[in-house]
């Protein structure tokens, strides 16, 4: 029996006897000794008609109370319920309630306040969409702006909530998740998503972007002109990415945010490589060139009675050299070095806290770092780490030093560092080797060697030791000293007017959720993610399988379509006709379909970090939890369910399917039985829900979850 | 004794005009145009100094500067870079891989001469 019909039937059983004891009570209290006993008397000689009496009067209270239940009390809870209903969520619900007269009254007084109500809430929406339009016509132009630019364009928040990105950000991270929709097969744990409200540090390594913002803005956050503003990383593709970091301040000069500009610089770094080889070798020929020419006259001049013969050999030479020097310089090589400067971006850096990284980074132990404070260097911090951990990896695989020092200096002008061991030497054909091998990141190789990458730090490295019984060996590198820079380098930044400029009208930066506590934080500032499951049947664990899944995500109350996950699943069985008759998934609809343990691993990408939100969440949840053995995924995100949700706010509706749900919110369901369709429908629903628990108190996460428990359905079990 | 100098390159036109330098200042002279052919005449001729090219067809400059500096019966050769390659860091990295000079292209013939007889002379 429900809890609050309890209460009804006690309250009523309370009316009928205790009513009628009081008001003896009360009487008995008045009389005198002598009255008393004369009742009691009376009382007694006609103790059966009062008997019948007292049954006629309790029955006839009986009904009055029922009756005054029945018309009065109920109608007026349901009242209060739809009351806010009508004025919260669905302003062209009207009253449909029984009862007595007056409630009668009331409820027609209501439905013409709410025909009032709703016609002014209309004209009330009218100019907010008005409004709303102006404001999306901008939205849409600053949208269209960025996804026609050649870069990807990404803000983020202070925490590195993604804000606001554009297509290309999403084709230079999201590819290789299209091809595995695609081909099915998925497994790739460096895949990464971008969404709004995700992490930024999923697909740039949070040290590489904090790195340049402190050295940006400075611990005081006061502008500071040192530094450049760029790295360089791959793309899911295996593209090279030049990455450019603008911070954002707020006119207060705080930190709020910042912008992170993506070029795929693949392209340019061969062509550059191609510039850099022809200039090289061009240099290499005229300085040969010039050498023969040089010394043939020198010698000339310096023996003027040499012989006939060595005369002309040299004066031979010296045509030579003269006519080969004219062709260099007729050949396009020299218009293809035009004044272009390298795409990749070498920083300042100091050379211990590259070490300092690499020792973070690299499990080979280094148990000593010998570098001055004020060794600068330039370099891409986070490829040239690799090139350090690629050699520490070969010498201590191919030569087996338990462990490493690390030691360096300057020398005329270069800074030398050695990585130390004892031990052997390496050898000369190995250090060859090593060079000649590819660069290789997150262990994707790159079009380029390790000596590619050395070249374009203007790095050399030879072997070297110290013969003796302790036999000390090293990698010696040279590299150029970083002097200071050049007013171009110094980096963008930017900071917001107060008062705004009239395209931006997004509040982005104001949403920084400081607080890790999930559970604290009102409802309306959490991200969700929707989700419906299509199935063979409704028993899960009698062999109903998952055949469909859709979901999308919800951030900052608003339903993120474009950001949405659909699969459709085999379920290596047969579908009843019972179900296909509900979601019409036909057998060979879903043959050739990735199974469920592939994708489940990518559904699970997808939810991270956020709360899952479902109708009848136990049922998918369960039918999830079962493949938890096979795949090794658990989903231990938290769970809100609509069904359990519309209980709480609604406890005198009969009805919680998500039929009744959506009539009673005005949502019509588009696609009803296909798990996009529900999806969607139950996104909006909760959407709307959001303001009716806030009126009931349930503010944060904590207290929704704490009413579910509570609520009547949660005892449904699948 | 008259010294013996080595000179690996391979670039004719230069060996030519050195070739005349050195046998005019009174040393003996074998040339070669390849690392693994310095190599050979290493053993044969038995020279007191090389001009050493650094880039060299198949094994490079620095390579025969290691290989020359790990055989202690050549601990006594001395070696000079002679190269195109003008780079501080290559300069820094042959002088480590134990050059006792280094002469980048185009050069004075008297730098040459003079930097040959200096390091002939301290023997």
């Amino acid at each position: 029996m429900k809890k609050r019909m309890k209460i009804q039937w006690t309250v009523k059983i309370a009316l009928l006897f205790l009513l009628p004891c009081l008001l003896f009570a009360v009487l008995w209290n008045a009389l005198s000794p002598a009255e008393r006993s004369f009742l009691l008397t009376i009382l007694e000689k006609n103790s059966g008609y009062l008997l019948i009496a007292a049954i006629l009067f309790i029955g006839l209270a009986g009904i009055a109370v029922e009756a005054f239940f029945r018309n009065l009390v109920l109608p007026l809870q349901r009242l209060s319920e739809e009351l806010a209903l009508i004025g919260i969520v669905n302003p062209k619900h009207r009253l449909q309630i029984e009862g007595g007269d007056i409630v009668q009254r009331i409820v027609k007084s209501v439905n013409a306040i709410a025909i009032r109500f709703e016609a002014m809430v209309k004209y009330d929406e009218g100019r907010i969409r008005n409004i709303k339009s102006k404001v999306e016509k901008e939205r849409n132009f600053l949208a269209a702006v960025l996804s026609e630019l050649p870069e990807g364009v990404l803000i983020c928040n202070s925490d590195g909530r993604i804000l606001l990105y554009n297509q290309k950000v999403k084709i230079f991270f999201n590819g290789i998740e299209k091809r595995n929709s695609m081909s099915g097969s998925s497994d790739n744990s460096n895949e990464s998503i971008v969404g709004l409200g995700r992490s930024v540090y999923s697909i740039v390594d949070k040290n590489q972007i904090h790195h340049l913002l402190e050295a940006m803005t400075g611990k005081t956050g006061q502008r500071k002109k040192n530094d450049a503003s760029h790295f360089v990383t791959m793309s899911n593709a295996g593209s090279m990415l030049r990455v450019e970091v603008v911070p954002v301040l707020d006119h207060g000069n705080t930190f709020i945010g910042f912008v992170l500009i993506f070029k795929d610089i693949t392209h340019q770094l061969h062509t550059a490589d191609g510039v850099y080889e022809t200039m090289q070798n061009m240099a290499k020929k005229i300085r040969a060139s010039s050498a023969g020419i040089r010394s043939a006259i020198e010698a000339i001049q310096e023996y003027p009675d040499m012989d006939r013969g060595q005369l002309d050999r040299f004066r031979t030479i010296i045509y030579n050299e003269a006519v080969s020097l004219a062709e260099l310089l007729e050949t396009n090589s020299m218009d293809s070095i035009a004044d272009r400067k390298s795409e990749w971006p070498l920083i300042r850096l100091k050379l211990k806290e590259l070490f300092e990284t690499i020792h973070v980074k690299t499990k080979i132990p280094i148990k000593h770092l010998d570098i001055p404070d004020d060794l600068y260097i330039w370099a891409d911090s986070y490829i040239f780490s690799h090139v350090i951990i690629y050699f520490l990896q070969k010498i201590h695989q191919e030569i087996g030093p338990p462990d490493f020092t690390i030691r360096s200096g300057i020398s005329d002008k270069l800074i030398v560092f050695d990585l130390l061991w004892s031990g052997q030497p390496a050898k000369i054909d190995m250090l060859r080797k090593w060079q000649d091998g590819n660069m290789e990141l997150l262990g994707e190789k790159l079009p380029l060697t390790i000596d590619e990458v050395m070249g374009r730090h203007d790095a050399e490295v030879c072997a070297y030791s110290t013969p003796g019984p302790e036999m000390e060996s090293s990698l010696r590198f040279f590299m150029p000293m970083c002097e200071d820079l050049s007013e171009e380098q110094i980096r963008r930044m930017t900071i917001l007017s107060q008062s705004r400029p009239e395209y931006f009208d997004f509040d982005l930066f104001t949403g920084a959720d400081r607080s890790p506590d999930q559970d604290k934080l009102p409802l309306s500032k959490l991200r969700y993610t929707v989700f419906d499951t299509e199935t063979t049947g409704l028993d899960p664990d009698g062999g109903d399988e998952i055949i469909s899944i859709g979901a999308v995500r919800i951030v900052s109350g608003r339903l993120l379509k474009e950001e949405c996950f659909e699969q459709l699943v085999d379920p290596k069985r047969t579908i009843p006709r019972a179900s296909i008759l509900i979601h019409g998934i036909q057998q060979e609809t879903i043959s050739g379909q990735p199974a469920i343990a592939n994708v489940l691993p990518r559904f699970q990408r997808f939810v991270s970090d956020t709360i899952l939100v479902a109708h009848n969440a136990a049922f998918d949840m369960r039918m999830m939890q079962n493949k938890e053995k096979d795949t090794g995924i658990k989903f231990t995100n938290p769970v809100l369910d609509t069904l359990l949700l519309s209980a709480i706010l609604h406890p005198n509706q009969k009805d919680h399917t998500l039929e009744a749900i959506a009539e009673r919110f005005g949502i019509s369901i588009e696609g009803r039985h296909t798990a996009m369709g529900d999806c969607i429908a139950t996104g909006k629903i909760f959407i709307r829900m959001l303001p009716l628990l806030a009126e009931k108190g349930i503010l944060t996460l904590e207290d929704a979850l704490h009413a579910s428990k509570k609520s009547y359905y949660a005892r449904i079990k699948y | 004794m008259t010294k013996k100098i080595l000179i690996v390159d391979d670039e004719p036109n230069i060996v030519l005009p050195l070739q005349f330098l050195m046998e005019q200042n009174g040393y003996i002279v074998d040339e070669a145009s390849s690392g693994e052919e310095a190599i050979e005449k290493l053993m044969q001729f038995e020279p007191d100094l090389i001009l050493l090219d650094i880039m060299l067809p198949g094994i490079d400059g620095y390579e025969v500067c290691e290989i020359i500096r790990l055989n202690p019966k050549w601990k006594k050769i001395k070696i000079i870079f002679l190269t195109a390659r003008g780079r501080d860091v290559d300069i820094a990295k042959g002088l480590v891989l134990g050059a006792d000079a280094y002469i980048t292209k185009p050069f004075a013939n008297s730098e040459v001469v003079q930097k040959v007889s200096q390091l002939l002379d301290d023997q």
